[in-house]
Order: C-alpha cells, then structure tokens, then sequence
C-alpha cells in the first residue's frame, strides 16, 4: 500500500494539501529521470514528485520519496495513499476543472469555502 | 417638465417599519438567501440513504456547508441586531435613569406608610376584639338570665298545678254535693291558669330572644376582630389615592432535607458535570447514579 513498481521504478503516493483547509490533491513521489510534459528524458534520476494534475514533475528538495520539500509548491498534511486513491484524487479534480468549476478540487489553491461549496 | 406635481407625503417611507426592514434586509442579504436556496436545493437530490463512503463524504461535506451557512447567517444576524439592542438599552437607560430614583423615593414612602397602616390595624383590630369580648361577656349574663327567668317560671307553673290537684282532691271530696258548682269553678281556674302560663311563656319567650340577638351582635363583632388588613387599614387621600395592606404570602427555605420531594427538582446541569468528570480519556463512563440511567448516545459530529 502506498507504493507500487512499474519496471524497476519504485513509485509513492501521497494524499497532501496546497492550502490550510484546502482539498486533497494526489502527489506521487517516483525516483526517475526528469517528467516533463508527461515524457521521462533520459537523464539522471532523481527524487521527484508529480502534483495533482500536474504533467511535469517537481524536483524533491528535501527528502527522498517523501516529499519533504518540493520545488515550486508547498506540500501541507501528506499522508500517505493507495494508488486507487490517488487515481481517483487526481482525475476527479480533472473532471472538476473541466465540468464542475464550482467543486472544490477545481480550485486546490484555494481553502473551501463552505459558503459556496454544495456537495450534492 | 411633467404638469402634474407630486402630492404631499409621496415621498414618505413605507407604514410599516417591520415591513421596510425586511425588505432592507432581503435586499442587504440577497447572497445569503441565494445560498440558503442553493442548500435546501441538495434535498431533492440527497440520496434515499448512505451507503459507501463516497456518499458520507459528501454527506460530511454537506452537513459542514450547513453549519457554515448557519454559524455564518447567525454571525450576520448579531451584527444587524446590534445597533437596534444598543437603541433598546439607550431608550432602556433614558427611562430607567429617570424612573429608578422615583421608584426609590416610592418604595421609601411605601416602607413609611406600611408601618403606619399596620399600626392602624394592630389598633383597630384590638378595639374591635375589645368589643367582641365585652358582647360575649353581656350575652352570656342575659344567657344566664333568661335561663333563670325560665327556671323561676317553671317553678311557679309546677306549684300553681300542684295547687291546682290539691284542690281538684278537695273539689272531689264535695263532688256529689257541689258538682255542678265546681264545674263551674273549674273552668274558671283553668282559664286564669291557661292565662298566667300565657304569660309566664312569653317572659320566658321574651329573655331568649334577647339573649339571642345579643349573641349575634357578639358574633357580629367577633367577624369584625377578624377582618382583612386591608380593610382595616384602608386610607383614602383627597386625590383619590386609595392605600391599604397587602397581604401576600412568601417562603424561605431553612431546611432542605425536610421539603417534600414534589418542591424538589433535578439538576440535570450537576449530572452532566458529574459524567462529563467522571468520562475516562478512553470515553468510558462507570458513574452510578441512583434512579438516572446514564448511557453512551452516538451521534456525527462534522467538523
């Protein structure tokens, strides 16, 4: 749970936070050669961890497979996740952004307003 | 420019203050009843019950909104209040400031006309009790006279019939000789007789009615004795302000022990201390109360 092997690649997720009282957002944490645009170059491996919907990864500052630190973004309250979870994170705040702009996982950056937020 | 002018008045608020405010704040508030509309929205498409955890995520979500929306319409509806019960304490204040040392100089005044009309009902009540024992006493020595007067009356009806056989056994000595003379006789003594005791009934008739109606008067004033305070008291001014005691009835407690268990209530506040004091860290909860049942209740908290 929490990680799975695709190749010899080793990959982590992780449930984590952008902003206090934020949504959920999937991160998964892998040591490979640099994503960019969802594409791996050939380069060096290294500690990296992929944001949300994000399709290039952040560079981990600080830590290995847990992202301590991460470039660019400030992970809040991670814990760790199954892939399904993950998977379902990710491609809900997809749906969200691209169909239901008021849900909050359309707006990550932004702490839920409960105010606006109505769940059915 | 239009010939026809405004009338007076037209530019006048509405009639109803009560009225003009909720439009005001209908209108201040629009976004608040929108979001309340949008919440009551999600009943129609609430699911018939929870069953995965997708649905009681969003169920806590939903219960979260609803709080907020509460906690936020109640926050709004302080602020909108404050500057109207900040109006109410000053028109409070205004007239309190000018009615409380009228009401201290009422009650100073009361305190002195208390003591006075009490003194006047203490006395009025002693005179009359005075004069209740004063009848009493005469009705019962007219009591006590008219039974004498019956006795003395009785006495001489019973010798006047003594004399009365004495003679008739003499008569009947001389019957054969004298018959129809003492016939003659003996109806004339029967009619002196029957008229003495005539009179004789009505002194005896006459000291009983009297030794009656001075019981009443005694009986009479005796009620007196017993009248209201208020009645004993009662002054009226020249303005018309009547005055006089009141009588009401208060308590103290001096012993709780000894009040009966229907005066006594239960203080369910003490009994939520005494569990929430005795609830372990691990929310376990061995308190005995005797005749209270004290049982886990489970319930969604959302925060």
């Amino acid at each position: 749970m929490g990680s799975d092997a695709v190749g010899e690649i080793v990959r982590h997720y992780w449930a984590a936070r952008l902003v206090k009282d934020g949504v959920d957002v999937g991160v998964m944490t892998f040591f490979d050669g640099p994503m960019v645009d969802g594409v791996i170059l050939d380069r060096s491996p290294r500690w990296q961890a992929l944001v949300g919907g994000e399709i290039s990864a952040r560079a981990i500052l600080h830590g290995d497979h847990l992202p301590v630190e991460v470039d660019g973004t400030f992970l809040r309250n991670i814990r760790p996740t199954t892939k399904a979870n993950y998977e379902y994170l990710v491609s809900h705040a997809a749906y969200s952004t691209a169909h239901a702009p008021t849900n909050p996982d359309a707006a990550p950056k932004d702490a839920v307003d409960f105010m606006k937020f109505t769940p059915f | 420019m239009s010939d026809i002018l405004p009338s007076v008045g037209h530019n006048q608020g509405p009639e109803d203050p009560a009225a003009a405010l909720r439009e005001r704040l209908a209108e201040k508030h629009e976004k608040l009843l929108e979001r309340k509309d949008e919440l009551l929205g999600m009943e129609e498409r609430l699911p018939a019950s929870c069953t995965d955890e997708d649905i009681a995520a969003k169920l806590a979500d939903a219960i979260k909104a609803c709080t907020t929306f509460t906690k936020n319409s109640e926050a709004t509806r302080t602020a909108e209040k404050e500057p109207f019960l900040a109006a109410g304490r000053t028109v409070d204040g205004f007239f309190k400031g000018h009615s409380d040392p009228v009401d201290r100089l009422k009650t100073k005044m009361g305190a002195m006309l208390t003591a006075y009309q009490r003194e006047v009902a203490d006395k009025e009540r002693r005179r009359l009790e005075a004069i209740a024992a004063e009848e009493r006493r005469v009705a019962k020595e007219a009591e006590a006279r008219a039974r004498e007067e019956a006795r003395v009356a009785r006495e001489a009806r019973e010798a006047e019939e003594r004399r009365q056989e004495e003679a008739r056994k003499a008569a009947a000595a001389l019957e054969g000789k004298r018959r129809a003379e003492a016939e003659a006789a003996e109806r004339k003594r029967q009619e002196d007789a029957a008229a003495a005791q005539k009179v004789l009934d009505d002194a005896a008739a006459a000291a009983r009615d009297k030794a009656r109606e001075t019981k009443q008067d005694a009986n009479v004033a005796k009620v007196d004795a017993g009248a209201k305070a208020a009645d004993l008291s009662r002054s009226r001014s020249t303005a018309g302000s009547v005055a006089s005691l009141r009588v009401t009835w208060d308590f103290e407690v001096k012993d709780e022990a000894l009040v009966p268990r229907q005066y006594l209530g239960v203080k369910e506040a003490a009994i939520r201390v005494a569990i929430k004091a005795a609830t372990t860290p691990d929310n376990k909860c061995t308190l005995k109360i005797p005749g209270v049942k004290i049982f886990p209740k489970e319930e969604s908290i959302v925060r």
